[in-house]
């Protein structure tokens, strides 16, 4: 595999939320590990609460971490100040969820652009840095025309674009995109995947994909990392997951995908109750109130993360190598 | 069967500050059967939402009805006065609404909201028995503990707790027809098909309608589906026969956009452009300057809804033979 891109090590996450003297706090995202290749997609899915955002804040250091390290390209970045800083975030960047949200309705949408430019220094001349926003306008399919309108001017699809273009002003290496098409109609949200895709070659960027969809995660994903309630359940190949799946909440997920299907509905595993809260998480397994094939053991002791094959880890106790059989219901 | 509704080439729009009339659903015309679920599809902005208030005659203001009839069993809803109207919401027809978060009152204990609907309908009713009746109804839709949530408020209940309910709230007085607008939309994966599998058991009931843009739900659910597109039915039928052929290039290319479990690799189909604003819809067919297989002439004529199937009819001039038709080559 090429390069290592990013190394998360142990990112751990509490947020405090004790008053009056008593200790009290979410484990948002508790010892979370994985590596980042150059130029791949990696997949990042679980349900709300289960710590994906926070995840992306914490590598880009918009929140102080608890405890862990984040490398880039080597060295640590984790509380990094001053001019190493500017340049780290200037190379990782994120595209945002809600694209009518994200963006200042009183700002030109250039002027949105060029900001991150003219902040970070990049273009000094004000005739280059318009250019620089129009090719980057081009870039992502829209006119560069469209340098003097403002955001209410666009649709769902376009301020997404605009987004994208935003990310893309600092030429980052590494985009993170937190559900950044969960807002968008399917044949626009089509359009920004394809754009996403082509941006990739183009650029040669890799990508941390957020999503809670697991056809489109899947659709746009080299390697897929399944959270749940703060800690990885499973991570291996797109393919692995589907194919080789060995966490039950990854079955879980997988088939709960309503599909178009002409015949036939296929069995489908249904969690019960909703995910519990992150302030007193479970003892033993985290997944343990609402798997479907728990046992006493997993009540009492917590499973750990384990390479059951090549670059496939699970924290399950009774996921093994080879087949998968026994998450059959 | 008999039908519960029918829309009879209604059409309705509205007059903007100047006095020009705009036209906003367009000959709609299309039946719900009795114990028949029938989904409605499109993107945002083509009119489902607008189909699904007309039938409960809640538009907007400034809305004006420019023709056509809505039929409920056999009654017209549009002659009918506001007391009448009343007897009908919430009694014969009921909605769900998308967002739980905002569609329940939060200063009111979640057993008075479900209740109040019998308190208005059955006047006579005791305190007593509606209660049980709540009661019942929390269980049916799987609220654990419903005596304890009987008295707790909205705040205290996760999203899908507080979707269900809003499906007990609409169930209480047994509908003969149940309108649900986008109900698993803002809910988590597991969530949703835990909201599916409980809808799947209430449709046995009576008669449903489904607006949503997800097709995968529909295909899980529905027995029938209306495909919209900016103000207009542009296919409908069975729903095996219109997931296995569709017709319309509308539908063929919204089914080509969502990235299946195995169109990795290939580039996602999309429908160029965007839905079109009211003021700006094409006088023929409405798709054609999106559409790949239009013509010149189908730009200048509406086409008619034509028979392609036992259940299955489409509105675009490729499929109809008459004379007069544009493609007729």
């Amino acid at each position: 595999m090429s390069e290592i891109i990013l190394d998360i090590q142990n990112l751990t996450k509490y947020f405090d939320i004790g008053s009056f003297g008593t200790k009290k706090y979410v484990h948002a995202v508790e010892d979370v590990s994985f590596e980042l290749h150059k130029s791949e997609t990696l997949g990042i899915v679980g349900e709300s609460g289960s710590g994906k955002s926070t995840l992306a804040r914490l590598i880009l250091g918009l929140i102080p971490v608890t405890s862990g390290k984040v490398y880039y390209e080597g060295d640590e970045i984790t509380g990094v100040k001053g001019k190493y800083a500017s340049k780290v975030r200037s190379d990782i960047q994120m595209v945002f969820q809600d694209p009518y949200a994200s963006l200042n309705p009183r700002i030109k949408i250039g002027e949105s652009i060029a900001e991150p430019i003219i902040v970070n220094k990049l273009i000094k001349n004000k005739k280059d840095v318009r250019l620089r926003v129009e090719e980057l306008l081009n870039l992502v399919g829209l006119q560069p025309e469209m340098y003097d309108r403002y955001p209410h001017e666009f649709s769902g699809g376009q301020r997404q674009r605009i987004g994208i273009a935003r990310a893309l002003s600092l030429n980052p290496k590494v985009l993170i995109c937190d559900e950044a098409v969960s807002a968008l109609d399917v044949s626009v949200q089509a359009q920004v995947l394809n754009l996403f895709n082509r941006l990739k070659d183009e650029l040669n960027l890799t990508y941390i994909f957020i999503g809670h969809d697991l056809s489109v995660v899947k659709y746009v994903s080299n390697r897929i990392l399944v959270m749940y309630l703060g800690e990885i359940m499973e991570i291996a190949n797109t393919e692995d997951i589907f194919i080789n799946t060995q966490h039950p909440y990854t079955k879980a997920l997988i088939s709960a995908i309503p599909e178009v299907k002409s015949k036939g509905i296929k069995e489908r595993i249904i969690l019960k109750g909703d995910i519990p809260s992150p302030v007193n998480p479970p003892e033993g397994c985290r997944f343990y109130s609402r798997c479907f094939k728990a046992q006493d053991k997993c009540g009492k002791t917590h499973p750990e993360l384990r390479e059951i094959d090549t670059d496939h880890f699970v924290r399950c106790h009774f996921s093994e190598k080879g087949g998968n059989k026994w998450l059959d219901i | 069967m008999n039908n519960i509704i029918e829309f009879k080439n209604f059409r309705m729009g509205f007059k903007d500050e100047s006095g020009n009339e705009f036209n906003l659903l367009d000959d709609i015309s299309f039946e719900i059967k009795e114990g028949v679920a029938l989904g409605v599809v499109g993107e945002s902005g083509c009119g489902k939402s607008m189909t699904s208030l007309s039938v409960l005659k809640l538009l907007p203001s400034g809305v004006t009805i420019q023709g056509g009839d809505i039929l409920y069993k056999g009654d017209s809803i549009l002659d009918m006065n506001q007391e009448q109207m009343e007897d009908i919401r919430g009694k014969d027809i009921s909605m769900i609404f998308q967002e739980p978060m905002t569609a329940l009152n939060p200063v009111h204990t979640i057993g008075f909201q479900v209740g109040e609907a019998l308190k208005v309908h059955f006047p006579g009713m005791k305190n007593s028995e509606i209660k049980a009746n709540v009661l019942e109804q929390l269980e049916l839709v799987g609220i654990p503990n419903p005596e304890t949530r009987y008295y707790q408020y909205p705040h205290q209940f996760s999203g899908g707790m507080r979707q269900r309910v809003m499906i007990a709230m609409a169930l209480i007085c047994n509908p003969k027809l149940l309108i649900a607008d986008e109900p698993t939309t803002a809910l988590d994966v597991t969530i949703q098909a835990q909201v599916l599998e409980l809808m799947k058991n209430i449709k046995q009931k009576g008669s449903m309608m489904l607006v949503t843009h997800n097709l995968g739900v529909v295909s899980e659910l529905c027995d029938e589906i209306v495909v919209m597109y900016a103000g207009c039915v542009v296919e409908r039928g069975n729903i095996g026969e219109v997931f296995e052929n569709p017709k319309h290039p509308y539908t063929k290319g919204l089914m080509a956009a969502v990235p299946s479990l195995d169109s990795k690799g290939k580039e996602l189909y999309t429908i160029p452009g965007i839905v079109p604003t009211v003021k700006n819809f094409e006088k023929g067919c409405r798709f054609s300057p999106r559409c790949e297989e239009s013509s010149e002439a189908c730009k200048g004529i509406k086409p008619e809804l034509t028979r392609v199937g036992d259940n299955h009819f489409v509105e675009c001039w490729k499929y109809n033979n008459s004379e007069g038709s544009p493609c007729q080559k």
